[in-house]
């Protein structure tokens, strides 16, 4: 039988999709979270978190737009979460008070630098608001045998830490 | 019964057998009549292997956290337990591995300082091949089934 070896997201099928972004994604159809966020009272914007679940705007990738309802509502679709031009459009729009990033699948797969850089891009361009990261750090790339998962959170550069489990974080910027 | 993610993720791709378990069958083709001993996330492979416990194999799958001095000294304690084992694969979910302390003195590239300390654990062994991915994203089935792969066979006298 032959074997696979990789897949493209973008080539499965509506319902794979859904099954794998519900796996990617702790926040799909449900709408209990793992730690409480702690936000101050006002707009918050959640990035990457599987919709407007909690009740507040959401700002997806369109890479995932079809996982999510036609009429999906308070949900807005941009091209990219690792851009200045989303992270502007975020703070110009909306003047959040407070941006989520709650184990938004666009921080996987980076180095702590460039998950440093994105982060820090927001709190840049998203000025008004309290930047709250819940992160799985199990899934960026770096050096597991050099770093402590401590020493990665801390290079990130947040001004609170919440350890609550191996490689989960929550974090305030 | 919920599926394990490879059998969820295949049924994506028609049942087509994963890469890196192709690998593993095919690195043990022709001993697998002998005694293998399985650690780890491996009842994909209960059937494929022999169920004799005088082991001549040994097939150790690291797919859950753990800590980076419990992951070397299960893989040397397991192989030392049985000196007759001749030919080993370790698969390891990169990602899942965590240290308490910071490790000096080892390769400053984390994918060949992995390869390194396991090497260093298996006495008597020689590294055959080291599959692994520099930049390993989430569209190699890792989680499902381990992208960074070591094969290794017993020195021969």
């Amino acid at each position: 039988m032959e074997t696979i070896k990789e897949f493209d997201f973008a080539t499965l099928s509506d319902a794979d999709k859904v099954v794998l972004y519900s796996r990617l994604h702790p926040l799909y159809a449900k709408s209990t979270l793992e730690v409480d966020v702690g936000l101050p009272t006002g707009t918050s914007v959640w990035i990457d978190c599987a919709g407007s679940s909690q009740g507040h705007i959401g700002v997806e990738d369109k890479t995932f737009r079809s996982v999510f309802p036609t009429n999906v509502k308070n949900t807005h679709f941009m091209h990219d979460m690792n851009s200045i031009l989303t992270a502007k459009a975020v703070g110009k729009v909306y003047s959040p008070v407070s941006v989520v990033m709650y184990f938004a699948p666009f921080l996987r797969y980076m180095t702590p630098e460039e998950a440093k850089d994105s982060i820090h891009m927001y709190k840049k361009y998203v000025s008004t608001a309290e930047i709250t990261v819940v992160i799985d750090i199990k899934f960026l790339l770096f050096h597991r045998f050099k770093n402590t998962n401590d020493d990665v959170v801390n290079f990130l550069g947040p001004k609170k830490i919440n350890k609550f489990g191996t490689f989960k974080y929550l974090l305030k910027f | 019964m919920t599926l394990h993610w490879r059998d969820e993720q295949r049924k994506m791709f028609d049942n087509r057998e994963l890469e890196q378990d192709k690998r593993i069958k095919k690195y043990f083709a022709g001993s697998r009549q002998e005694g293998t001993l399985l650690y780890g996330d491996t009842a994909y492979f209960n059937d494929y292997f022999n169920q004799s416990q005088k082991y001549k194999n040994a097939l150790l799958v690291f797919n859950e956290e753990i800590e980076a001095m419990d992951f070397l000294d299960t893989i040397a304690g397991k192989i030392s337990l049985h000196p007759q084992i001749e030919k080993v694969c370790i698969a390891v979910n990169k990602f899942c591995i965590y240290s308490e302390t910071v490790h000096e003195n080892i390769e400053s590239d984390y994918d060949t300082a992995l390869v390194s300390l396991v090497s260093g654990k298996l006495k008597g062994f020689k590294l055959l091949e080291h599959i692994y991915d520099s930049k390993l994203k989430g569209n190699k089935f890792n989680f499902a089934s381990p992208y960074t792969q070591m094969y290794f066979e017993k020195w021969k006298q």
